[in-house]
């Protein structure tokens, strides 16, 4: 950065228009397109900024993700998407240095306040995460691990919620034979389904991916796809995702993040065809970096 | 560089030209074909260096393995027992156990007689030493000597023989005896002679002598254990009684009668046990046999000290093998005797195994729970690194340290005021006041402690955090995260250092020597009697065991095959405990990790 800075500014190049661009974009947003506006929100992030240390990554964003509807988050890699998915169920607690400022709401609800209980809000949006993590257990273990963990004991309710939630991750056909065998043995496709069976066998309100397809074949990308499909209108999806295809196919609104801003946020055929900023032009024709 | 001057540039496309024909350096073409290993490490001499070092360390520990090996696996064979003649007119009979050169002293040789000094000096003109040979000559009431040094030129023309006649007793005192046998005594009347059929009665009556024996160490050790054991509550609960009411109360004196009482009673039942005993050892006494030496002494033993006895040079390959299958039999399901240089090393065994599981069970609860708390629990910072430096120097202090450490702590503190509130009726004698197998077992587990943590803090760090988030993120606490995920993936990496703990406990010797450890344990840990584990019990040791054979014996030589065997034994136990360990970790490994990866 500093190395950028202490460079004479350059002109006539491509980067540099972009920059240009940037910084003209940057008076204007966030763009919130009014459509967005007339969702009812289950998430509202409320002017909220993030800081690993002493680096701020997210810069007073404010959005509300609509109940019900799959929004898509896309940007260029390192402007802050995972940050932001991950302070939805507060899994960057986890992390030392963390600071946060403004407010994310869930039903109206701060989830930072201290009446907040971190392990309830986790249970209530399930995350799949970019690569996926089985535990070190059968498969079956894997997806009733949710229960297990709310003290569930009654098998058949186990087994039931098994067969239901690896059917709605379109992996049952291919397991049911070996339900018992280490989750492990699975393809990196079935596991990635399989982290998402475990997502919604906890039955939560909300499911954040992110990038849950980068490691994979686009046959298994099209399965998990149509699934997502499946998904929409029970719970609320936010995907992170680089490839605006999947994010044009999946979703219902798209937020575009820019170096830690929100830029754009609409919905997503109005934002892929008629977008309001130059920069998200560039971005999703992949005039871009 | 500068480009613009032409030698420099041609100096550098030399150098560059010289470095990329480094794989077709001519030298590597004279690599002796075949040998693509060596080729392999063609300059690289580092590789040179560490397969060097791996093999010299590969071999020393190959060497020494098989030597004790060896020497441990030929220490129960039967060997032929030699009769020797002497110029001085002796005869000297035995086992041969090893032989050696050597050149005797000057005095030594000026003190021999006439005729030896005559024959020592040309052997060692000719040869430049003397050849002598340690044999085991038994006898020892009337020798006075288990072993003797025979040299070469003491035999007379050099001769041996195998007498075929002869016979060797193991006793269950004095060691081996080698005799003819001359005749079989029943109740003082010679009912056989000549050796066959000697040898026929022997075989037949040696079975019967032998159970009654048994008989004989059961009324001793069981019955009478038992009355002594009464004896000792009885007035153990009068102490109690004297201890609560102060010894002038009323109760008191009513305690102690009823203690007399009791003690009367059971004096009269030890009365019939003893009365029993002494039938059975008469019983036991009528039969003996009469041996000759070879040097014409006679001698008379009684059958039930003899606990095996065979004609050696009579015996054929499966004789021999089962004399040996005998021996080995005993030496690992029986009970030593004779200061512990002949017989079994049971106790032994049993003391080692049990205490390097109560050792592992002692040990890996802390260790784990310390290496959870600092890897997951406890904020990284300075408190965090100086109790993981503080832990690892834990792993280098000397274990003798421990042992005192042991000693002091478990022994004389905590132990002691055990006693002081549970069995203060039997102080001033202590019970967990002194070394006992649970003092010494936690010793070796607070010795081991730091190979768990480190192990299991290696295994917990190497679990993937993304495996972590996905538990959390499922909304598990720490705790549920920690125990269904992180624990079970970390099992083997914790298996692995519970197998270098006990490898490293069940090898230690200097420690358990100060927390219970001894030379001759009188009962095992674990018996019949309520409540079954004595856990303050002293108890025995392989290790130890060597070390008391090896150099504390009074009969050196007749422990030294023992010293063999006792440590192949050890290493054999520790092999399998290794091994049942690292069972447990595969099984583990294919059940969590799946075949993938
Ligand atoms: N634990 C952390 N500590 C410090 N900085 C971090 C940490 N995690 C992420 N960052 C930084 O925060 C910025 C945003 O990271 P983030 O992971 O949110 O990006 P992203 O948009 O998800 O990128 P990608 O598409 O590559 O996954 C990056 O510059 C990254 O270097
Ligand atoms: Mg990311």
């Amino acid at each position: 950065m500093s190395h950028a800075s202490t460079r004479p500014p350059e002109t006539g190049s491509w980067e540099a228009l972009q920059r240009e661009l940037f910084e003209e974009d940057l008076k204007h947003a966030p763009v919130i397109h009014p459509a967005v506006l007339k969702e009812s929100p289950i998430i509202e992030v409320d002017n909220f900024s993030l800081w690993y240390g002493t680096k701020q990554v997210l810069y007073n964003i404010t959005m509300a993700i609509p109940r019900g509807k799959v929004t898509a988050i896309i940007g260029p890699s390192g402007c802050g998407k995972s940050s932001l998915i991950r302070s939805f169920n507060r899994m960057n607690d986890l992390l030392d240095g963390v600071r946060y400022e403004g407010d994310i709401r869930v039903d109206g609800q701060s989830i930072f306040s201290p009446s907040q209980d971190v392990i309830e809000l986790r249970k209530r949006m399930g995350m799949v995460f970019q690569k996926p993590n089985p535990f070190p257990m059968s498969v079956f273990e894997n997806v009733v691990y949710p229960l297990r963990i709310d003290g569930v004991r009654n098998r058949a309710v186990m087994e039931q919620v098994c067969r239901r939630t690896l059917e709605a991750a379109a992996l049952w056909e291919e397991v049911y034979d070996r339900l018992h065998k280490s989750a492990l043995e699975l393809s990196g496709g079935q596991q990635q389904r399989l982290c998402i069976a475990r997502a919604i066998a906890g039955d939560p309100e909300v499911l954040l991916l992110d990038e849950p397809c980068s490691a994979l074949d686009p046959v298994a990308t099209a399965k998990i796809e149509d699934l997502f499909d499946s998904l929409a209108g029970r719970y609320t999806l936010v995907i992170v995702t680089h490839n605006m295809q999947q994010a044009s196919r999946v979703s219902d609104f798209t937020a575009l993040l820019y170096m830690g801003r929100l830029l754009e946020f609409g919905p997503t055929v109005e934002v892929f065809s008629r977008p309001k900023l130059r920069t998200t032009e560039a971005y999703i024709t992949g005039r871009f970096g | 560089m500068d480009p613009g001057n032409p030698v420099d540039s041609q100096a550098v496309a030399h150098r560059l030209a010289s470095v990329y024909d480094q794989p077709e350096h001519p030298a590597s073409a004279r690599v002796v074909r075949g040998a693509a290993w060596i080729a392999a490490a063609y300059n690289e001499p580092g590789l040179w260096l560490m397969g060097g070092a791996l093999l010299i360390a590969l071999g020393m520990v190959t060497v020494l393995l098989g030597y004790i090996a060896i020497e441990g696996l030929l220490a129960f064979w039967p060997r032929e027992v030699v009769s020797l003649q002497l110029e001085t007119g002796e005869v000297v009979c035995g086992e041969i156990v090893r032989s050696e050169r050597y050149v005797p002293e000057k005095q030594a040789l000026n003190e021999l007689p006439e005729v030896l000094k005559e024959r020592a000096f040309q052997a060692i003109r000719q040869q430049g030493a003397v050849r002598r040979y340690l044999v085991r000559i038994g006898n020892y009431e009337l020798t006075g000597e288990h072993f003797r040094w025979v040299s070469e030129f003491e035999i007379a023309g050099a001769s041996r023989n195998l007498p075929s006649d002869i016979a060797v007793f193991e006793r269950r005192a004095w060691g081996r005896f080698y005799g003819f046998p001359a005749a079989f005594v029943v109740d003082g009347k010679i009912v056989a002679e000549g050796v066959a059929q000697v040898w026929q009665e022997f075989e037949r009556a040696h079975p019967q002598v032998l159970s009654l024996w048994g008989e004989l160490r059961r009324l001793e050790r069981v019955d009478l254990g038992r009355i002594n054991r009464r004896m000792e509550e009885a007035r153990l609960s009068c102490r109690e009684v004297e201890l609560r009411y102060g010894e002038d109360s009323a109760e008191a004196d009513e305690a102690r009668r009823r203690w007399q009482a009791e003690q009367a009673a059971l004096e009269a039942q030890a009365a019939t046990v003893e009365a029993k005993i002494t039938k059975l050892r008469e019983e036991i006494g009528r039969w003996a046999i009469q041996v000759k030496t070879a040097d014409g002494k006679e001698a008379s033993l009684p059958v039930g000290e003899i606990v095996r006895a065979y004609l050696p040079n009579r015996l054929n390959w499966w004789g021999k093998f089962r004399v040996y299958l005998a021996r080995l039999w005993e030496f690992v399901s029986d009970e030593p005797r004779e200061a512990n240089s002949e017989g079994g090393v049971f106790p032994a065994i049993f003391g080692t195994v049990l205490m390097t599981l109560l050792m592992a069970l002692g040990v890996a609860p802390f260790g784990v729970v310390a290496a959870i708390y600092l890897r997951e629990y406890a904020k990284a910072g300075l408190v965090v690194s100086a109790v993981r430096i503080a832990v690892n120097n834990l792993a280098g202090v000397p274990s003798i340290v421990f042992g005192v450490f042991g000693l002091g702590f478990f022994c004389y503190t905590v132990g002691a005021s055990i006693d002081q509130l549970f069995y203060a009726a039997r102080l001033p004698s202590p019970t967990f006041g002194s070394g006992g197998i649970l003092w010494a077992s936690l010793t070796l587990a607070l010795l081991t402690l730091p190979v768990v943590i480190v192990a299991t803090e290696e295994a917990l760090a190497a679990v993937p955090n993304s495996v972590r988030e996905g538990s959390l993120a499922c909304g598990a606490t720490k705790w549920q995260t920690i125990r269904r995920v992180v624990l079970p993936q970390a099992m083997p990496g914790v298996l692995t250092g519970m197998i270098l703990a006990m490898a490293r406990g069940a090898g230690e010797v200097a420690p358990l020597m100060l927390v219970g450890v001894v030379k001759l344990a009188p009962e095992l840990p674990v018996d019949g009697e309520f409540p079954f584990f004595h856990p303050e019990r002293s108890f025995m040791h392989l290790g130890f065991h060597i070390y008391d054979l090896g150099f504390q014996s009074q009969n050196a030589e007749a422990a030294r095959p023992m010293v063999f065997a006792t440590a192949l034994l050890l290493v054999l136990i520790i092999f399998t405990l290794n091994l049942a360990a690292i069972y447990l970790r595969a099984r583990l490994r294919r059940r969590f990790l799946g075949a993938r990866f």
